[in-house]
């Protein structure tokens, strides 16, 4: 057996096992300069073929071509190999362009919806405020917010409504009815519907208004005015109670009754002018703590569209803007449906909407009498285009992954009282855990924000709360 | 590579491409992930030429998902996809001519003393080409895959001792196709 045999076992391990032949490959090394180049090549050439081995880097596009044709997400994690290898790669697309198309598709998304939903839900009848002196009657505006609260209490089958119209000589003017007692509410229930549809008084109002100067009340205020006032009229025809009868001033609705929307938002949209506190306004500085319980029913996993239910419960916290006397109520559970259509196992895009409430205590002046304990929660519709993500090649533990979702809408009244309508933004980071392959658990923080604008005020408000939820995938 | 995926063995994957899409492909990817490289590395320095070497790969890893969403069985998955990239060589192979040239390699083979590197590596890559194919196959199977002289018995259905046979002509010739252009091969 020659050296050059002996090199080639030795590099096969097959020397290993014969020391004999091995030392005498050692000796010959020792020895031997033909020897010990041999053997230094064979060295040579197998840590070349090893360098070039772990310098082949496969192509990025190769790569998207498998993944293309197999229908699948190309992966990250190849690209990334990819350029530790240091190997010619394509460069990598830019996350802003890799998500721009969804990006896109959610704001185009967005404003198809804020534009059906301002427009093509918008079936109110709206007023403008035209008065040009200065508004310095804030117990008739006090006095109109108790006549909504009551028209709302009225709608929702609430027996406990104690509302007062004020005395003043413009609430008068404009509604020469009262509600005294609590056996108003039940006259009210009576004709709730019906002065919720009766649109003359708006004419009226409006033409008082620019008698008497309502400067600041919106268009909104006044429409929600104008149909308490045709409310209040006709609780005074029909019952006529004195003026100076049981005047209770705690306004007392449950937390998210079912008043109409319109008849609740009349009740929050108070005007933030005048003599605060009245009613916190939704874009107000309050925070409201967000829980959600959701489930997520994908209708088929070969068809990329998933519903999802989901239950939003949230609290107020004090709004700083205002007394000490706000507190904060309990939390309110509203529900919120999607349609979500996946574009990958990580990616989805879809729709959302749902009414949101928020509760609400504070005290204000009501019928001139100050410090009056007033309960609310009003609510409001919101839909948004969502985009959500899980980000798959991040495992935080075993089967957890992270994802976020983001949300971008509008919110709106509805109905008649259509000018309360703004944008919306919401924003979910949490994490999935997979418990089976067909049931996760999610849970995260939500941060949402909205603008709107009212009586020509642009407001906003920011949200913190948290979510968690169960999706179970069929 | 896919995390949640990654602690399966190559087994586990394997059966999982049988599964809905949304796992299927979660266990492809962790697949694709670890024997990507490994797998276009053997198809560049068998073929030698890249346009082939990524038609391939691509064939090869397409041929591997179809054929395990047909419930074919396998128990070593690496080989497997090696057995796959290499029936597709010997197919490319059939169907054209070797168009390298010892010659071709003496013109494009620098004669110059100082080497560095890169330009050894990019002389034996030059190398391989000049090997007969099974000697090349035989070459990258083990010095570059790494591979027994059993595991590549199982792949190319030569016994152990003509592959060792063919190692063993690949490095004496690559050797001399070094050594004939380099002489300072020991300064490397």
């Amino acid at each position: 057996m020659s050296y050059s045999d002996l090199i080639h076992k030795y590099f096969d391990g097959e020397l290993e096992s014969e020391e004999v032949l091995e030392e005498t490959l050692f000796d010959a090394l020792k020895s031997d300069a033909d020897v010990r180049q041999d053997f230094t090549d064979h060295l040579r050439i197998r840590s070349l073929c090893q360098e070039d081995m772990t310098s082949i880097t496969t192509p990025s596009e190769c790569t998207q071509n498998v993944f293309m044709q197999l229908g699948f997400q190309i992966p990250g994690a190849v690209t990334q190999q990819a350029a530790v290898n240091g190997a010619a790669v394509a460069p990598a697309v830019p996350v802003s362009r890799r998500f721009m198309s969804y990006a896109i598709t959610a704001l185009v998304s967005s404003l198809l919806t804020i534009a059906v939903f301002m427009f093509a839900l918008d079936s109110g009848e709206l007023l403008t405020a035209e008065g040009d002196g200065t508004n310095d009657n804030n117990e008739a505006e006090n006095s109109l917010a108790s006549n909504k609260n009551t028209l709302a209490a009225g709608r929702s089958e609430i027996p406990v409504v104690r509302n007062i119209l004020s005395d003043d000589a413009s609430a008068d003017s404009r509604s020469s009815g009262d509600v005294r007692s609590a056996s108003a509410a039940t006259a009210s229930e009576s004709v709730g519907d019906q002065a919720l549809t009766q649109q003359p008084a708006e004419t009226e109002i409006a033409a008082q208004e620019r008698q008497g100067g309502f400067e600041g009340i919106s268009s909104t205020n006044t429409s929600a005015i104008s149909t308490a006032d045709a409310a209040a009229s006709d609780i005074q025809a029909s019952e006529a109670f004195p003026a100076e009868e049981a005047p209770i001033p705690l306004q007392d609705v449950p937390d998210n009754d079912e008043r109409s929307i319109p008849a609740v938002l009349a009740s929050a949209m108070l005007p933030s002018a005048g003599n605060a506190p009245s009613a916190p306004q939704i874009g107000s500085r309050e925070a409201r703590i967000l829980g959600t319980v959701g489930i997520s029913l994908p209708v088929n996993e070969n068809l990329p569209f998933s519903i999802a239910y989901r239950r939003i419960a949230s609290s107020t916290n004090p709004n700083p803007r205002l007394t000490t006397d706000v507190v904060v109520s309990d939390p309110l559970l509203d529900n919120a449906l999607s349609l979500v259509y996946n574009l990958s196992p990580q990616q989805a895009i879809g729709i959302e909407v749902s009414r949101e409430a928020y509760g609400q205590e504070f005290t204000a002046t009501v019928d001139g009498r100050p410090d009056q304990l007033v309960r609310q929660s009003p609510s409001y519709y919101w839909v948004a285009a969502l985009y959500r993500h899980r980000i798959q090649e991040w495992e935080l533990a075993e089967q957890l992954f992270p994802y976020f979702q983001v949300g971008l809408g509008a919110i709106s009244s509805g109905e008649s009282l259509g000018k309360f309508s703004g944008g919306m933004m919401r924003l979910v980071v949490g994490s999935q855990f997979f418990l089976t392959k067909n049931i996760v658990v999610n849970g995260g923080l939500e941060v949402s924000g909205i603008s709107y604008s009212t009586s020509d005020l642009l407001e906003t408000s920011y949200n913190t709360g948290f979510t968690y939820g169960i999706q179970v995938n069929f | 590579m896919v995390k949640g995926y990654s602690k399966y063995s190559d087994l586990e994957l394997f059966n999982t491409l049988k599964e809905p899409k949304h796992e299927a492909e979660l266990a492809f990817s962790e697949l694709y992930s670890r024997y990507n490289q490994r797998i276009y590395a053997y198809c560049l320095r068998v073929t030698g030429n890249p346009d082939e070497a990524r038609d391939i790969f691509q064939d090869t890893f397409l041929k591997f998902y179809k054929s395990a969403k047909s419930d074919r069985q396998v128990t070593n998955v690496p080989g497997y996809l090696l057995t796959i990239a290499r029936n597709l060589c010997l197919n490319f192979k059939r169907d054209r001519k070797e168009t390298v040239s010892f010659e071709d390699f003496h013109l494009s083979a620098s004669s110059d003393s100082s080497f560095e590197r890169k330009e050894y590596l990019e002389l034996i890559r030059m190398a391989l080409e000049l090997l007969d194919s099974d000697h090349r196959e035989a070459f990258v199977l083990r010095e570059y895959q790494g591979m027994s002289y059993a595991e590549m018995s199982v792949l190319t259905g030569v016994s152990v001792s003509a592959l060792k046979n063919r190692v063993w002509r690949a490095k004496e010739k690559i050797k001399k196709i070094l050594s004939r252009y380099v002489t300072e091969v020991s300064k490397l």
